[in-house]
């Protein structure tokens, strides 16, 4: 930016439109705007050395503040010669030639001059565009008035401070809002008369009756023939910080002397000068102030702009950031990038979250927001970004995260205890079981052979034969019983049968026949299907048999009172399991009593016809495969249950390595 | 010469359910309520056929058999358990080594018991 672009023989200075706002250079004669910079002309100045920067605006200040007064002062005095010379037209028409002459050269003059003024206040308009992207985010107030000082038009930022809607205010004159009304005038006629205005106190009114003390900077708007159209004002609500509006009545007081006095020294536009760069330290205040870390890149993601907050937040001062790629000061610098992409590509982006690395190295999260700034050619210059430290939202957010993985690791824990409750439960049951069934089985023993024994010395056309076959048929359903409970309860397994390869598709056909009076007495269709793939696994084929037996028997009796009676055997492969689902479209299970399925002597039965140990006795063979049993029910609909069995020997193994 | 048998088990219904079944057989049933007294009688007797239970008080079923196998290697010996696990690894290690016996499972009803003995004591006999 501080750079000096040589074309011929006309020297280029190149200044940020920032620069221009803040420390209100003029605006070029002739301008170029280009990402975010203007160009100005040197052809009348390039006698001037131009470095250092510094001393360059100042030399240049004076030079052009003084063109600039000396060229209005033509200006006025060519007016007057025109009046004068009006008047002399019309008493002496002899003199008509000169004076037409005199006009021409003066028309000239006043041609250039208008011109210049044209490029001033479209330079004006164009700085007021870019300053509407600043100033939005700042909540500044913007307002147009006609040419007498009634209200045109108004931004949000007006309403907001004033309290007034926007009819409320249009075509009303802006001085009767102010505390100070004469003075407010007084500010209109200033404007109307020397174009410009610049850090002007007032005190707002607003709809409430508060006070808002603003401070206004305002311009002449003029029509092409350099006539003033209306004016445009901005202002800044400065209660917060009375500190700079103190410092600013101060300044302005002494523009308003210097003003005066700046018609003929340099001196007096020295006096200038200082009080703008007092003004762009006010602006660097307020932007300053800010919490939230502001900065500009260009289209390449280069920063060109910054505020202290950033300086604060990254610990780089500015000579450390400004000219730097903006996506080098975070951890994920791609991401950064990506983000200025994004910007140009959309537009804006919100909450787009990036981690700074401090200069100390330190990782702060923040939180960005941006916009592409454009020039008036719609032409994207650059990008405005605004960014919040959000290390206190993501602490919270981790202690959140961390409370919710607490949660849930008790839940887990909640879920392993009940799995240990339900173990605990199979396990005491199995044990006493066990036991009552050991000490049955002797008395039991006994009481079958003692009615056999009858049965034996009883003539069948005794009357008490019968009710001696009643009893031996229900001793042995006894023994069934005992038989059963054994099983479940683990204690048999021992002298049971090893383990051997075979297919579940197999052993559901031997079940299948077993139960096919069952099946066709009651009009049941079964079907089954068998995955391809479907591999053959080590079993204790009884056990698994034992198992398809009760499920395919309980199927039968939970589709007994059911319109459609059907039984669906499925078998698969999944994984290192074959899955077999038994589905059937029975009376279902109620949700109460789905976690009591697997429960010994759980039964829902009527009493005799069931001990409430088929499904128990299912849970504890397929575990001692080391398969696992569920069961999903929808209560009028369908039942299934699912069993996984493991392929391998994985168990045979391991019992033979123990 | 009468075929004897003998039935070591503490419980008395297990032991009558074996003199019942086997009343009208040519056979000669003797009982004991203990291993102790098993043994004992064994030493006296000559036994063609051992009917042992498994779960006793005092010397257990696999311990009477061990004694029982120190008087006489070969005589047939029918466990007749419901399979107590206590008891199976202890049988298990005696079939390790090399002692021989058999096992029927309780319960069994008198058909069985005299299907059982009439096969061990006279072959297989087809029904």
């Amino acid at each position: 930016m501080k750079k000096v672009k040589t074309s011929g023989n006309l020297k280029a200075r190149v200044v940020t439109i920032r620069e221009v706002m803040d420390r209100q250079i003029p605006a070029p004669t002739s301008a170029n705007i280009s990402h975010g910079h203007l160009v100005y002309g040197m052809r009348d100045v390039n006698h001037i050395e131009w470095e250092p920067w510094e001393q360059d605006v100042d030399a240049y200040l004076r030079v052009l503040g003084k063109r600039r007064l000396d060229r209005a002062n033509r200006y006025y005095n060519a007016m007057n010669d025109v009046q004068k010379l009006l008047r002399e037209v019309s008493r002496r028409s002899e003199e008509l030639q000169v004076a037409y002459e005199e006009m021409q050269s003066i028309n000239e003059e006043m041609q250039s001059t208008n011109e210049e003024l044209q490029a001033t206040t479209d330079e004006l308009e164009r700085s007021n565009a870019y300053r509407q992207t600043l100033t939005d985010s700042m909540t500044d107030i913007l307002l147009t008035t006609d040419q007498s000082g009634v209200i045109t038009d108004v931004n949000k930022a007006t309403e907001l401070i004033s309290g007034y809607q926007k009819d409320e205010l249009t075509g009303q004159p802006l001085h009767q809002f102010f505390v100070e009304q004469d003075r407010a005038q007084a500010g209109i006629e200033q404007l109307r008369t020397e174009g410009m205005l610049s850090n002007y106190d007032l005190t707002v009114v607003t709809k409430a009756g508060r006070e808002v003390p603003v401070s206004f900077n305002a311009t002449a708007l003029r029509d092409p023939d350099g006539l003033i159209t209306g004016l445009l004002g901005s202002a800044r609500d400065v209660t917060e910080i009375k500190k700079a509006q103190e410092a600013l009545q101060v300044a302005y007081e002494e523009m308003q002397s210097t003003n005066e006095e700046m018609q003929s020294t340099n001196e007096e536009l020295q006096a200038t000068t200082d009080e703008l760069e007092r003004s762009s330290a006010y602006r660097q205040t307020l932007m300053d102030s800010m919490l939230d870390v502001l900065m500009t890149t260009d289209t390449e993601g280069i920063l060109t702009e910054i505020n202290r907050a950033t300086e604060r937040i990254s610990g780089y001062p500015a000579d450390e950031l400004l000219g730097k790629p903006f996506s080098m000061f975070f951890t994920e610098s791609d991401r950064a990038q990506a983000g200025i992409e994004q910007v140009i590509q959309e537009g804006t982006v919100s909450d787009y979250e990036l981690t700074v690395v401090t200069k100390d190295g330190q990782q702060v999260p923040v939180s960005y927001n941006a916009t592409v700034l454009r020039d008036p050619e719609g032409r994207i210059t650059g990008l405005l970004g605004s960014a919040r430290d959000v290390s206190e939202q993501k602490r919270a957010e981790q202690e959140l995260q961390k409370l919710v993985d607490e949660l849930k690791e008790s839940q887990a824990k909640v879920v392993q205890a009940s799995k240990l409750v339900q173990a605990g439960k199979m396990a005491a049951m199995g044990t006493m079981t066990a036991g009552v069934a050991h000490e049955l089985n002797n008395p039991l023993m006994g009481i079958l052979n003692f009615i056999q024994y009858c049965l034996k010395h009883t003539s069948d056309d005794d009357k008490r034969y019968t009710v001696l076959q009643d009893a031996d048929r229900e001793a042995k359903r006894c023994a069934e019983i005992v038989q059963n409970l054994l099983t479940f309860s683990h204690m048999e397994k021992e002298g049971e049968e090893t383990y051997h390869k075979e297919s579940c598709a197999a052993i559901l056909d031997r079940v299948l026949k077993l139960l096919s009076y069952r099946i066709e007495r009651k009009k049941v269709t079964v079907t089954q299907h068998t995955a391809k793939g479907t591999p053959d696994i080590w079993m204790r084929v009884n056990n698994i048999q034992q198992v398809l037996f009760n499920l395919i028997n309980n199927a039968l009796d939970a589709v007994k009172e059911s319109e459609k009676k059907e039984i669906h055997v499925d078998m698969h492969r999944e994984g290192k399991f074959v899955l077999v689902t038994i589905a059937d479209s029975g009376c279902g299970i109620p949700p109460e009593n789905l976690r009591k399925i697997f429960d010994p002597f759980f039964t829902t039965k009527p009493v005799g016809q069931a001990t409430g140990l088929g499904l128990s006795i299912c849970h504890s063979l397929i575990e001692a495969h080391g398969g696992e049993i569920t069961c999903e029910s929808e209560p009028g609909a369908e039942t299934k249950f699912k069993f996984l069995l493991p392929i391998g020997k994985a168990k045979e193994e391991k019992k033979q390595n123990d | 010469m009468t075929k004897r048998i003998l039935v070591i088990d503490d419980e008395e219904a297990i032991r009558k359910s074996f003199i019942l079944a086997l009343e009208d057989t040519a056979y000669q049933v003797d009982t004991a309520e203990s291993g102790e007294n098993g043994i004992e009688m064994a030493q006296k007797n000559n036994y063609d056929l051992f009917f042992l239970d498994l779960k006793m008080p005092g010397l257990n079923g696999v311990a009477t058999l061990r004694g029982l196998r120190k008087i006489d290697k070969d005589v047939p010996v029918y466990i007749v358990t419901a399979f107590f696990k206590e008891y199976l690894d202890e049988l298990k290690s005696a079939e390790g080594e090399g002692i021989n016996f058999e096992v029927l499972k309780k319960p069994i009803g008198i058909d069985q018991i005299i299907l059982v003995t009439t096969g061990i004591l006279e072959g297989p006999t087809v029904y």
